[in-house]
């Protein structure tokens, strides 16, 4: 079933708008509260098996990028063109589909995509080492608001911990010699802690780094799915199951919980070195949301630079082209400076 | 068997009668035989007893073995007694000697002919007796001879000395006699007595003896008895106990002391002895000036020099009194020790003496022990015209004589196109004091700093020789001031004009020290013509353009200098900005996520692996030692002196071992 959302007063359609938070009609400018239309579903929580209840959920429209593959979900079915979000191709939709999980949330976007491209400009401004003439030639592409799919997870930690440090043990003198012993010791520490609202993309076609470096996203803003919030925007239909996406999150959750017990744990030794880590991740949690994503590309010299705004914050970060002979010049400008503020000096206290 | 029994008991018995005849026969032998051993030497007693503790073992026992040939040879004994005061307490030296040798019977044949020297070291005392023939060998002029040669081997080789100096002596005379043995009396003889003497060789007026110890006459042994007195012109300002002069050179000596005396009114005394008698070296010269009644003026002006002979505590002091203290400073007092030490390591005292005295002469008339010809010859008001024409002043003949003249014909070509006057002056020290021994540093006790000093000197040069071109004596001085061990000091000074009215030719502080700098390249190889010539090049830069430029090794160090500055902020500077132009990066850790407050330590264990021991070496702590004066520096005194502090005068004092 395909869901469209049509403004009552005049049947134009209706896109949601992130400064008010709600429906607004761009033909007769009417504003509608999205309580007005449908209640959504209210999410489920605590399924450990998320993949399998997944499957049961009520289907949304998924439309297929043919330039890129991309599958995106849209709010209505739509006669028009689309840009897609990944490749930035105007595309024809030329297939829809159904079955969309459903997600347990949603965290609407909070900024307008207005200035976006005055936020990328101010973040490649103060940047060394950029190709000559990107400042001038650079072209942002347009923007698109997509809700990406995530994974948040909540886990307990727990299990055993071996380091190897050593502390100061007494000191004695032989001779004219002073000594000092130093002990050795094998350190094992059985650990617990607790991690909560852990946030992995669970797309393939976003690229982590990007989706990490955007972070973090105030998931207390977290509301129930609402189709009607994709009004005006698409979103991405995740292809990471969570078993793949735990990987990941278990790994980083390890590498945290061995570095706190390294700390907290260790006290009254230094040199402390890991030298094995059992730890083990229970998860008490997985929950799949929908956290908006304003996507734009940025071309120069016919290479596409991605960037992310988070769409909650605004947070700006995307990839820069870097120019080895913009470094040299640097290198060679700071050269000349020291060396001439040296001759200077040496010039000083000669003549003087 | 009673006839066997009774043959037995017969022959037992004739055993016995044949044995008894035969006990005194043997024991009449005996007597004989010591008897006539007596009557020759006591071969089984040291003829020179060391009870004093001051020959090695070795060596007594070598003497001794010499010394028995002596006596065989000549059928004559030689003794020597080494003794401390201890050994005879309160007797007479003279009559602990005849004691010592009646009692062991001493001496060679009937009459116990022999000689016998007695030394006493506590109170440095000697005596000679003579015993049986001895008196027709030796005449009163022999001993004196005697004596005097043991005082020389004394001063020589101490102790041994004397004792070789005495046997040899005694020996060659002994040797060199018609006499023979005679045979007669028994009764010992000694033909005169020889009065005992001090071993120093003062005369016996010359000493007293408190409480035991032997001191000198003019010592006051209770300062609260000393009648201040001084500039007493009867005094000898030469008193050679220890025989270092001969006569012609003690006249010689004291003619220049009161030369000095005459000209500076300053009063100049040598005194040397072959003993403190206990006392530290210091302050028995001290005592010995103010005592003696030494010092001109109410301040006491004047200068002790003490030279201790005495092998265990060799050593020349000197003191200065009054205003001669403000000339006698550690630069000057240091110089004129120096002086003396080179002539007295080789023995040569009149050398030492001399020179020291041209030394006080120059520190007392112009206030430094070396003082250069040109400036003699300025103050006596000499005519300068030939220092005048002298541009290379070289007095440490460092520069052979053809580069030389080559070098005065660049100075005059130099100073003929640029009108101004240049001068080069090559020397060893300045103000008595080389570079090696700080000519240029500055010592707290001398007033002025090292580069004061010199330029002081060097003034001083220029204006006593008179250089200059013009009414304002415009010109340029190089000093080169090295010594034999290759320390070297430079300094360039500028006069009149040449030290800029015209801005392009200023000698400014910083082209003296350009000048100074190129001329310092090398001149600790002892190549000076290379230094001169070098330094006239770039002077001649200098009068042409106005500076002095810098030597290509300089530029190649300031540009590796400007480099590794380029270096260090362009590497800071970009890895700077590298870190700022980060890009996206993939999380690794769950840092923020982490619920505070869960992490929680639900059990540990702490195996002890093993132990690892650092070891730190620690400097050991040296004991800090203060060089205390020491009033009574011999344990052989119970004296100590005091006369600064009885008499109120101040001095200044240098010591030094040799």
């Amino acid at each position: 079933m395909i869901q469209e959302q049509k403004c009552p007063n005049c049947g134009g359609a209706l896109t949601f708008d992130p400064a008010s938070g709600k429906l607004h009609c761009e033909y007769c400018d009417s504003v509608f509260d999205i309580e007005q239309f449908q209640q959504p579903q209210q999410p489920q929580v605590n399924r450990v098996e998320r993949d399998q209840a997944m499957q049961q959920m009520a289907p949304l429209p998924i439309s297929i990028c043919r330039s890129c593959g991309a599958e995106v979900v849209t709010p209505a079915q739509t006669t028009g063109a689309l840009t897609c979000p990944y490749c930035g191709n105007n595309i024809v939709l030329t297939q829809q589909f159904t079955g969309m999980l459903k997600p347990d949330g949603i965290v609407p976007f909070s900024i307008m995509p207005d200035h976006l491209a005055e936020s990328v400009q101010k973040y490649y401004k103060g940047r060394k080492f950029l190709p000559k003439g990107f400042f001038s030639k650079n072209k942002i592409g347009p923007v698109t608001g997509v809700y990406v799919p995530f994974w948040i997870f909540d886990c307990d930690v727990y299990g055993e911990l071996t380091f190897r440090g050593e502390k100061t043990g007494k000191s004695y003198r032989e001779g004219n010699y002073e000594c000092t012993e130093y002990e050795q010791y094998r350190i094992h520490r059985n650990v617990s802690m607790s991690f909560q609202d852990l946030a992995l993309d669970a797309s393939k076609r976003m690229e982590n780094d990007l989706m990490d470096s955007i972070q973090p996203y105030d998931l207390t803003k977290i509301v129930p799915f609402d189709v009607r919030y994709l009004a005006g925007f698409v979103a991405d239909r995740f292809d990471e199951a969570s078993s793949e996406s735990r990987q990941r999150s278990d790994a980083r959750m390890k590498t945290t919980g061995a570095n706190v017990a390294m700390q907290k744990a260790t006290q009254g030794y230094y040199s402390v070195s890991i030298s094995s880590n059992q730890l083990q991740v229970n998860m008490r949690r997985a929950r799949y949301v929908l956290l908006p994503v304003y996507l734009l590309n940025l071309s120069f010299e016919g290479t596409n630079f991605k960037f992310a705004v988070n769409g909650q914050t605004g947070k700006v970060e995307g990839k820069l082209p870097y120019s080895k002979l913009e470094e040299k010049k640097y290198y060679w400008k700071r050269f000349a400076a020291g060396a001439g503020a040296v001759a200077a000096i040496i010039a000083l206290i000669v003549l003087l | 068997m009673k006839k066997n029994r009774m043959k037995r008991i017969l022959a037992l018995l004739l055993v016995c009668l044949l044995a008894l005849f035969m006990l005194p026969t043997a024991a009449l032998a005996d007597d004989e035989e010591q008897s006539e051993v007596q009557k020759q030497w006591r071969s089984d007693l040291y003829h020179v007893g060391d009870f004093y503790d001051v020959l090695a073992e070795d060596r007594l026992i070598a003497i001794n073995h010499e010394n028995d040939e002596y006596i065989v040879e000549t059928m004559f004994d030689y003794v020597v007694l080494i003794v401390g005061q201890s050994s005879y307490g309160d007797s007479v030296l003279t009559d602990y000697t005849d004691e010592i040798y009646r009692k062991n019977e001493l001496g060679y044949g009937v009459n116990h002919d022999g000689i016998c020297l007695c030394l006493d070291g506590d109170r440095v005392n000697l005596t000679v007796r003579l015993y049986g023939r001895a008196w027709e060998i030796f005449s009163k002029e022999d001993v004196d001879q005697l004596i005097s040669a043991v005082r020389q081997g004394y001063r020589d080789a101490g102790y041994e000395g004397a004792v070789s100096a005495f046997l040899s002596g005694a020996h060659e005379k002994v040797k060199a006699s018609e006499s023979v043995p005679t045979n007669g009396t028994k009764s010992y003889v000694a033909s005169f007595d020889t009065t005992y003497v001090s071993l120093n060789g003062s005369e016996p007026a010359t000493l007293q003896i408190v409480d035991g110890q032997v001191l000198p006459s003019w010592y006051v042994t209770d300062p609260s008895t000393f009648v201040d007195f001084h500039n007493d012109e009867n005094e000898p300002r030469l008193i050679d106990l220890a025989d270092l002069l001969t006569p012609a050179e003690e006249t010689k000596i004291k003619a220049k002391l009161a030369n000095i005396r005459k000209e500076t009114n300053q009063d100049v005394v040598i005194y040397t002895d072959i003993t403190s008698y206990g006392m530290d070296n210091e302050l028995f010269a001290m005592d010995f000036y103010v005592y003696k009644g030494y010092g001109v003026g109410s301040e006491f002006d004047g200068l002790v020099l003490f030279i201790n002979m005495d092998p265990d505590n060799r050593e020349m002091v000197s003191a200065s009194f009054g205003l001669t203290r403000t000339l006698f400073t550690q630069t000057m007092s240091s110089r004129l020790d120096d002086i003396l030490y080179d002539h007295l390591v080789n023995k040569d005292y009149y050398g030492a003496f001399d020179e020291w005295t041209d030394g006080v002469d120059n520190l007392l008339k112009y206030g430094s022990v070396d003082i250069p010809d040109w400036y003699k010859a300025y103050r006596s008001g000499e005519d300068m015209s030939a220092y005048r024409s002298t541009k290379l002043f070289d007095d440490i003949d460092g520069i052979r004589d053809a580069d030389a003249e080559r070098i005065e014909k660049e100075i005059a070509r130099l100073a003929e196109k640029y009108d101004t006057d240049i001068v080069v002056y090559l020397s060893d020290e300045a103000y008595s004091l080389k570079p090696s021994q700080g000519l240029y540093e500055d010592y707290p006790s001398d007033m002025d700093p090292g580069e004061e000093r010199i330029n002081h000197y060097l003034d001083t040069f220029w204006e006593a020789c008179g250089y200059g071109f013009g009414e304002d004596h415009r010109g340029i001085l190089i000093g080169i001031f090295v010594d034999e061990s290759s320390s070297y000091k430079i300094q360039v000074r500028g006069y009149g004009n040449a030290t800029g009215t015209s801005r392009a030719k200023k000698l400014s502080k910083n082209a003296e020290e350009r000048l100074e700098s190129v001329t310092l390249l090398n001149l600790g190889s002892g190549d000076y013509d290379y230094n001169v010539n070098r330094y006239l090049s770039f002077l001649g830069k200098f009068l042409r353009y106005g500076f002095v430029p810098h030597s290509t090794g300089t530029r190649i160090f300031w540009a590796i200098l400007c480099a590794i500055g380029g270096l260090i902020v362009a590497s800071t500077t970009t890895s700077r900005a590298k870190a700022k132009n980060r890009t996206v990066k993939e999380a690794v850790a769950a840092d923020a996520n982490l619920v505070q407050r869960s992490f929680q330590i639900m059990g540990g264990l702490d195996t002890l692996l093993g132990v690892r021991v650092e070891r730190k070496y620690i400097e050991p702590r040296e004991s800090s030692s203060s060089s205390t004066r020491s009033s009574s520096g011999s344990s052989h005194s119970s004296y100590s002196s005091h006369s600064s502090s009885s008499s109120g005068r101040s001095s200044s004092t240098s010591r030094r071992k040799f």
